[in-house]
């Protein structure tokens, strides 16, 4: 991700913003210009709630480039108290025990150092409530 | 001055070269929060890759443990935890900070600031001043003089400090054992305060104890140095300091919060300022999650929040190496009783441990050399 995408994503990522139509008031996340049941384009500004739960998830461990230092870690889909299902990382590394079903909470995190001199990309990650 | 009870000589220019500010009534705390990560490493563990004798090192500084940030942690991401827990406990709009300041050694970027991600990360963009402070373990408490200064003169509502570290030890050195991790932010204003600023006031001299150059990976120090002309002479001149700007006793203080860059340095200048061990003893979080630097006082200040009663005067005293102290007289409102539990608690976090080896430990804080 560069710095312009890095920036304009910055309200997402930090904050859970996504959007609200206006008309049937179904939610988006990420943020959406029209609404794909009703295809207005009447959008609003919406803070998600940072509770939720684990749908599903994976455990990696051979790691893409930029988050070698981070295996073994879990990916997965989490889906948000209003519904709205995202994807993230889930944070329990050195434990085995998630579960489907099992409530998080969005916790801020450093998302991944583009490279030695570039930018940080913070972010959401998913936290299991113990 | 009181200061000079205990021994302490200076130059005619001392009162010019000590900060003072005004007495400050009717502002203070409208809520605060903390962030401690889950990860920790034993003193025994650190003294047992180098040989050391771990049970008299743990027993001679009076530290047990010390806390250990994720992979994914940095200053940014404790501060912001920090300041999401602040605002839940003071139940006020994000949008309505005029101020973040964040103080720590330990900035992710040389340049740019922590305190704009803070500050996007809590929804108090654009309507707001921010900057990154700098002096050593008491940049922190520096950002609350900043606020305070700016709720006082009615400038801003309410302003938000925080002292965040993610301190590093050099391998093998003295600082390994002790160096940790945790933030404290703080916000001020001037309705609902669960404590309200009594005064504060600063002492301030050059003086090399702690330092680390430019560029510089670990920082160094002057060994005992840091202890006599460094710590203790800032420490209790500030605390002295104070009560005499503000006629009060040691005996007034119900409760002290002091900067703790190990467990035996505040339990000796507490003995020294004559206040009981006590009256300390709440705040003494070092022993379980190590010196967080610009946090520790903030730590063990909010430490002392988390049990106080309404009427109880609570003394925080921070110290920086280079070198100076900050001091600050509260008084507990009953407004602290309505607040209490919005929020995790410095105990709730201190008691959630993930324990590392050392060689868990050096992973997470980057010790190991990969090209």
């Amino acid at each position: 991700m560069g710095v312009a995408e890095s920036w304009r994503t910055n309200q997402s990522r930090y904050l859970m913003e996504g959007r609200k139509c206006t008309k049937c008031k179904t939610l988006y996340f990420p943020i959406r210009q029209h609404c794909a049941k009703c295809m207005d384009d009447s959008m609003e500004r919406y803070i998600f709630d940072t509770k939720g739960k684990i749908v599903e998830f994976t455990r990696i461990e051979e790691a893409p480039q930029g988050f070698e230092l981070m295996v073994p870690y879990n990916y997965g889909i989490v889906e948000l108290d209003e519904g709205v299902r995202i994807s993230c990382q889930i944070i329990d590394s050195y434990s085995k025990d998630l579960e489907v079903g099992m409530p998080v909470e969005m916790t801020f995190r450093l998302l991944r150092k583009s490279e030695d001199q570039g930018i940080l990309q913070y972010g959401f990650k998913a936290l299991p409530i113990e | 001055m009181k200061v000079e009870k205990l021994g302490y000589s200076h130059t005619e220019g001392f009162l010019e070269n000590t900060l003072e500010v005004s007495v400050m009534t009717a502002i203070g705390i409208v809520g605060y929060g903390v962030y401690i990560p889950r990860y920790r490493v034993t003193v025994e563990e650190i003294a047992r890759v180098w040989n050391d004798d771990g049970k008299i090192i743990s027993k001679g500084i009076n530290v047990t443990e010390k806390a250990v940030p994720d992979i994914d942690e940095d200053t940014a991401t404790i501060s912001v935890n920090a300041a999401r827990n602040a605002i839940v406990h003071s139940g006020i709009n994000p949008s309505e900070l005029g101020a973040i300041y964040v103080g720590s050694e330990s900035h992710p970027y040389a340049v740019k600031p922590t305190a704009v991600t803070v500050a996007e990360a809590v929804g108090a963009t654009p309507d707001l001043t921010s900057a990154d402070l700098e002096f050593a373990c008491k940049a922190g408490t520096a950002g609350m003089q900043m606020v305070a200064g700016l709720v006082k003169a009615e400038e801003i509502k309410y302003g938000l400090a925080i002292g965040t570290d993610c301190a590093q030890g050099r391998p093998g050195d003295a600082l390994e054992y002790t160096a940790g991790a945790g933030g404290c932010a703080i916000i001020m204003g001037r309705e609902n305060v669960i404590a309200e600023l009594e005064g504060m006031y600063s002492f301030t001299t050059d003086t090399p104890d702690f330092w680390r150059r430019e560029g510089a990976r670990y920082p160094s120090h002057a060994g005992r140095f840091t202890g006599s002309p460094s710590y203790f002479r800032h420490t209790e001149s500030a605390a002295l300091g104070l009560m005499d700007k503000l006629g009060l006793e040691v005996d007034d203080f119900d409760r002290v919060s002091f900067h703790q860059p190990n467990g035996r340095f505040p339990m000796s200048a507490a003995k020294r300022l004559g206040i009981p061990l006590e009256k300390l003893e709440d705040a003494l979080c070092v022993k379980r999650i190590g010196n967080t630097y610009s946090a520790a006082s903030m730590i063990g200040f909010a430490a002392q929040l988390d049990l106080a009663k309404p009427g109880e005067r609570v003394l925080l005293v921070s110290y920086g190496s280079g070198a100076g102290s900050d001091a600050f007289s509260f008084i507990v409102t009953d407004e602290i009783l309505e607040k209490r539990n919005r929020s995790k608690t410095v105990e709730d976090y201190i008691d959630k441990r993930i324990p590392l080896d050392y060689a868990l430990y050096a992973k997470h804080r980057g010790k190991i050399v990969m090209d």
